[in-house]
């Protein structure tokens, strides 16, 4: 592993590898963070795919965000990263300005598309991959095909993003023992989402729910986000002593939601509290950390 | 105190958390020294040492490693985050936890790791 770079975050050293490795450290008995490690970054709200699930309300005629000219970008420590998204931020016209920006700042830039889009912009995303201006790939998962399979293989930062309640147990089988990361993010009741919701995605989620230790198994990474540890109920793997070990608390301690196409930010992607958009991160950062 | 994430860059705005699973059959061989956790790869995979060694002389920057030197080979095993049992439990710097639970089918199933991560 190559260090890429390590910085003070409040009262802890942040260090961060090539591979994705992050490691935190602290004299004291709690981390404090000034300002946020990690920023969801939405940098669109333009997509073809229509998803009938996506949260986001994403559109094809949805407005792209000014990345070029805010002021943000400035007040961005070295190696925070981003997760930037959409949308599909493969069709900003602005993206690849935007990344080598970002590049020359030592911004730490990852990013997540949508499956049809990754393999459809394989040319950009090599370009992109090869040229470091992204780090970390995240690809939220239409479809199982062998295509896809061997098309992600090739990128060992890249992780599946999987939405609890719609991707099979079926579909996760024919992922299993392909040395691949996945990452269950809950299903969100907003936007369309609310509108997608049914009683087949309950049903998709009890099998996931009674097939979770078989699905863990069948994946090299298998991580989680706060809803999908709630849906799924993980804390009944676990002791009550191990669990308050393994969880490590809400959302936005450490990061928080940028919306450019809005010109908001909260305190993630599913806050209904917005907040207009201020000039300095480490500002935007106290407010949401205060909520 | 220190917190670790393996591996993985952060592709979601939620709190992420980790968990790697295996069965108590690959756990004891673990305890047992049979086999050492390789962690280089995030959340980690079983090894043999004699794989762990090759892994070390494939990497240029134990060129000059003397191989016969088994405590020179140990520590830089556990450079690369290669570690026995009791390296893993005793490295007190890392937090780690670990759970038993059985399955539906009667299979125990072992859970550990470190602690997750909110990236």
């Amino acid at each position: 592993m190559r260090l890429l770079g390590e910085y003070q975050n409040g009262n802890y050293t942040v260090k961060i590898y090539n591979d994705g490795t992050k490691i935190r450290e602290t004299n004291d008995d709690v981390f404090v963070a000034s300002f946020p490690e990690c920023i969801d970054l939405k940098i669109t709200n333009n997509c073809d795919m229509g998803c009938p699930y996506c949260h986001e309300d994403s559109k094809l005629d949805g407005k792209h965000g000014d990345i070029l000219n805010t002021k943000i970008i400035d007040t961005i420590r070295p190696f925070t990263e981003l997760a930037i998204g959409g949308g599909n931020p493969l069709s900003h016209p602005d993206l690849i300005l935007f990344l080598k920006t970002l590049k020359s700042k030592n911004i730490i830039a990852n990013m997540t598309v949508n499956q049809n889009h990754f393999v459809s912009h394989q040319d950009l995303i090599r370009y992109l991959v090869k040229n470091d201006l992204i780090k970390g790939l995240g690809v939220s998962l239409v479809e199982v095909n062998n295509e896809f399979i061997n098309t992600i293989t090739q990128y060992p930062n890249a992780v599946i993003h999987i939405i609890n309640g719609i991707t099979t147990l079926n579909d996760f089988k024919k992922l299993y023992n392909h040395n691949l990361k996945i990452l269950i993010l809950g299903y969100k009741e907003i936007r369309r989402g609310k509108e997608y919701y049914s009683s087949k995605v309950e049903v998709t989620k009890n099998n996931i729910y009674k097939n979770i230790n078989e699905i863990i198994n069948g994946f090299k990474v298998t991580s989680f986000d706060n809803l999908a540890i709630k849906q799924l109920n993980l804390k009944r793997l676990f002791s009550e002593k191990t669990w308050d070990k393994f969880y490590m608390g809400d959302d936005g301690q450490f990061t928080m939601y940028i919306d450019l196409v809005e010109q908001e930010f909260a305190l993630s992607s599913t806050s209904t509290q917005r907040f207009k958009l201020m000039d300095s991160v480490v500002d935007m950062f106290k407010v949401v950390k205060s909520l | 105190m220190r917190v670790i994430r393996r591996g993985v860059f952060e592709t979601n705005s939620s709190s992420t958390h980790s968990i790697t699973m295996c069965s108590k059959e690959e756990y004891e061989k673990w305890e047992s020294g049979e086999v050492l956790l390789d962690e280089s790869w995030w959340p980690g995979k079983f090894i043999t040492k004699e794989e762990a060694i090759q892994k070390l002389k494939e990497n240029e920057y134990y060129n000059d490693l003397d191989f016969t030197d088994e405590d020179a080979v140990d520590e830089a095993l556990r450079e690369e985050y290669i570690y026995t049992f009791e390296q893993y439990r005793d490295n007190c710097d890392y937090e780690t936890f670990e759970s038993t639970y059985v399955t539906k089918n009667g299979e125990e199933i072992i859970a550990f790791g470190y602690f997750g991560y909110d990236g």
